[in-house]
């Protein structure tokens, strides 16, 4: 059966872009435009790991993951950070609130193919 | 200027430079989309074939690119006209608003957001350059526009005070959903490129200069008329309004 990955990103297009990535590397992919979106569809359904931008409207990446860290049920799902931030101490903070992995925009898709299977083997 | 400062306002404008490239659509999202098409592109000969969904994508993104471009284009064209000055009446240009405003109409039903006029006659000469104060106008319209509450009015009203004619943007903003501008931002926005909330596709069509340069060339344009432009947040029982405010000189 096919690893579920979420995907949270404010722009449609890039959320259409990972989506296809992922999608043609095996991967069944749901989607969320911002972390309160994100939150409502983990607690639906399982996943085996989420891919999240940090800076989104309504609420943020860190917050997102702080929420999840947070919950009982799934505070062990490994989430990849994907931004466009790439200061060292929004890393630093990032790492430190739970995130697995830190990835900058515009991303290279084998080097996040490679994060992604790394933390779901 | 002080060496240290110098530098650290270089670091921040290039930093907010590259954040604003790779946001949402556009050019940094090019840069992935080429390297999925190089990687799964299957080569026959002198043909390439290529999931026409990821072409697709690559071309509609293109659009955003372009229109990033189209606003820095737009920067250097403004910075590189000669700002001719003439002596009008406020109630004049104030007069001129609602039409210069109606190409943005849709925009506005579409966010259900309300533009209203409060016109109180004001009169007085200033000396300006109309056209361009238009754009720094619509230029505000437009980031209230993006951030303004849903389903409130954005006000834009005219006076006089001490001297000066006051333009005054003002629009409820959803405080669960953004902290507008802060007073350690008050200064910030105005740098170039800085963004406090990444660019939303949807407002790019409407967007004159983008990548973070509105707020920036409403103040060079303000300060070609010897004037001054200021936006805050304000706090009216438990809502949070962000107003911005031209302040041109009464010539004397």
């Amino acid at each position: 059966m096919s690893k579920k990955i979420l995907i949270i990103d404010d722009s449609a297009v890039f959320r259409k872009v990972l989506n296809i990535h992922l999608k043609t590397a095996g991967f069944e992919i749901s989607e969320a435009s911002d972390g309160l979106e994100a939150l409502k569809k983990v607690a639906e359904t399982d996943f085996n790991l989420i891919v999240c931008d940090v800076n989104m409207p309504n609420m943020d990446g860190l917050t997102f993951v702080s929420k999840i860290r947070d919950d009982e049920k799934n505070k062990y799902i490994p989430i990849i950070m994907l931004t466009t931030e790439s200061q060292e101490d929004k890393k630093r903070k990032g790492l430190e609130t739970g995130a697995k992995a830190w990835l900058v925009k515009p991303f290279a898709p084998e080097q996040l193919l490679k994060a992604i299977n790394k933390l779901i083997s | 200027m002080e060496k240290a400062f110098k530098y650290r306002l270089y670091q921040s404008s290039i930093y907010n430079l590259a954040t604003s490239l790779s946001q949402g659509s556009g050019l940094g999202t090019s840069v992935s989309l080429v390297d999925m098409v190089k990687s799964l592109a299957v080569k026959k000969g002198n043909i390439y074939e290529v999931d026409c969904e990821l072409l697709d994508l690559l071309f509609d993104n293109n659009h955003f690119s372009r229109s990033i471009l189209n606003g820095l284009q737009n920067v250097v064209k403004l910075f590189d006209e000669s700002v001719e000055l003439e002596k009008i009446d406020a109630s004049e240009i104030y007069g001129e608003f609602p039409e210069m405003l109606k190409e943005l109409e849709q925009s506005f039903q579409n966010r259900n957001l309300k533009l209203r006029f409060e016109d109180k006659g004001t009169t007085g000469t200033i000396s300006v350059n109309p056209s361009k104060l238009f754009i720094a106008v619509e230029e505000i319209v437009i980031n209230s526009l993006k951030f303004g509450k849903t389903g409130t009015e954005i006000i834009i009203q005219d006076f006089i005070k001490e001297g000066t004619y006051h333009i005054l943007v003002s629009n409820e903003i959803d405080s669960s959903l953004y902290e507008g501008i802060t007073p350690e931002k008050e200064s910030l926005v105005l740098e170039p490129f800085y963004r406090i909330q990444p660019p939303a596709d949807e407002h790019l069509k409407v967007s004159r200069f983008g990548l973070g340069l509105g707020l920036t060339m409403i103040s060079y344009i303000v300060d070609c008329f010897g004037g001054e432009f200021k936006i805050q947040n304000h706090k009216s029982g438990d809502k949070v309004l962000v107003s911005a405010e031209i302040c041109i000189p009464i010539c004397g």
